[in-house]
């Protein structure tokens, strides 16, 4: 064996025997301590990244909805748009009927779909809006009705 | 009452079980590198804040392995930088692929003291204290410093003769000025 490995090996506590700086062990606690509040940022995999994304945008698209449907609801748009579409498929129905009994039903939904002076326009401004929806539904409730059971009378007429 | 009191105070973490066990052994691997006290305690905290960084080794032998390992390179690639320009391991001298015979074998250290050959060592130009200090104390050998330096293995075993050379010069010349 090596002469020199030999003596270091017999002294070697007396090659590390000297002192280490004062202090070292808290300023080591120190630098582990913000090492680890370091790494505590979350590690978040892609697909929860893409769950959180989907959210957050789900979360913001809801109010404009939400606020699309009320506003919808207090100009009358909303019930207004259900009666054109029932008006649509009744007057469908009546294409193949007697020339008078068609004229009949044409002129009943003109009358049911006509509004001079649309109502959300007739309320005044100091209604509150969740008057204002009620009494639009109120409104639009009996235009409906009339529909379905003029609907139902086509349907009968067509059936014979 | 100190009993009382002992039985009362906080465990120490597994970090600060760690810190303990090893701290030591890490400072000197790296002083006997940087031969900076202040380095080498920063050396020896960086090592073990890269191992408390990443999982957790299988058995202590090869966790003080990876702790001496990483402990070696920090330390040479701060003294590189410390001394990029100077004649560290890149130098000619050090580069140097001459075979040379070891002489020095038989040295007896008769009449001299650990004191006296830690300051020969510490005196010792950094490219022949980093090799001695990784054959001698960490038990490297020559193929393995070759890897760790950068430099060839013949020129790691005649710059580790080189510099026992020089050590065994110094003590005599101490000797004799006695």
């Amino acid at each position: 064996m090596d002469n020199f490995k030999e003596y270091i090996d017999n002294n070697r506590s007396s090659f590390e025997n000297q002192n280490l700086p004062a202090g070292h062990k808290e300023r080591f606690m120190k630098k582990l301590r913000a090492q680890k509040s370091e790494t505590k940022v979350v590690f978040m995999p892609y697909w929860a990244k893409l769950a959180v994304a989907s959210a957050v945008v789900i979360m913001l698209a809801i109010p404009v909805f939400v606020n699309n449907r009320i506003s919808k609801l207090e100009s009358g748009e909303y019930y207004a748009q259900m009666l054109s579409e029932q008006s649509d498929r009744i007057e469908k129905m009546a294409v193949n009927l007697e020339p008078g009994e068609k004229l009949n039903i044409e002129s009943t939904l003109r009358q049911l779909e006509d509004e001079t002076v649309p109502i959300s326009e007739q309320l005044p401004a100091s209604v509150s809006g969740k008057e204002r929806r009620e009494i639009i539904k109120g409104y639009y409730t009996n235009k409906l009705e009339g529909a379905e059971r003029l609907e139902k009378y086509v349907a009968s007429l067509t059936s014979r | 009452m100190n009993q009382l009191f002992s039985t009362f105070r906080r465990a120490p973490s597994r970090e600060e079980q760690t810190y303990d066990e090893c701290h030591k052994r890490l400072y000197y691997t790296s002083m006997r590198i940087l031969n900076n006290s202040m380095e080498a305690e920063e050396v020896m905290h960086d090592t073990l804040l890269k191992y408390f960084a990443r999982e957790e080794f299988g058995t202590a032998k090869e966790r003080d392995a990876w702790l001496t390992r990483v402990c070696i390179n920090l330390s040479i690639d701060r003294l590189r930088k410390r001394k990029s320009d100077e004649n560290l391991l890149r130098s000619e001298e050090l580069k140097s692929s001459m075979t040379e015979s070891d002489s020095h074998e038989e040295y007896t250290f008769h009449g001299v003291t650990v004191n006296q050959v830690r300051e020969v060592i510490q005196t010792l130009a950094e490219g022949y204290r980093i090799i001695l200090s990784l054959v001698l104390f960490e038990g490297y050998d020559y193929e393995e410093i070759a890897q760790i330096t950068g430099l060839k293995e013949v020129s790691v075993r005649t710059q580790y003769i080189r510099g026992k050379a020089r050590i065994i010069e110094e003590l005599e010349k101490r000797k004799s000025n006695k």
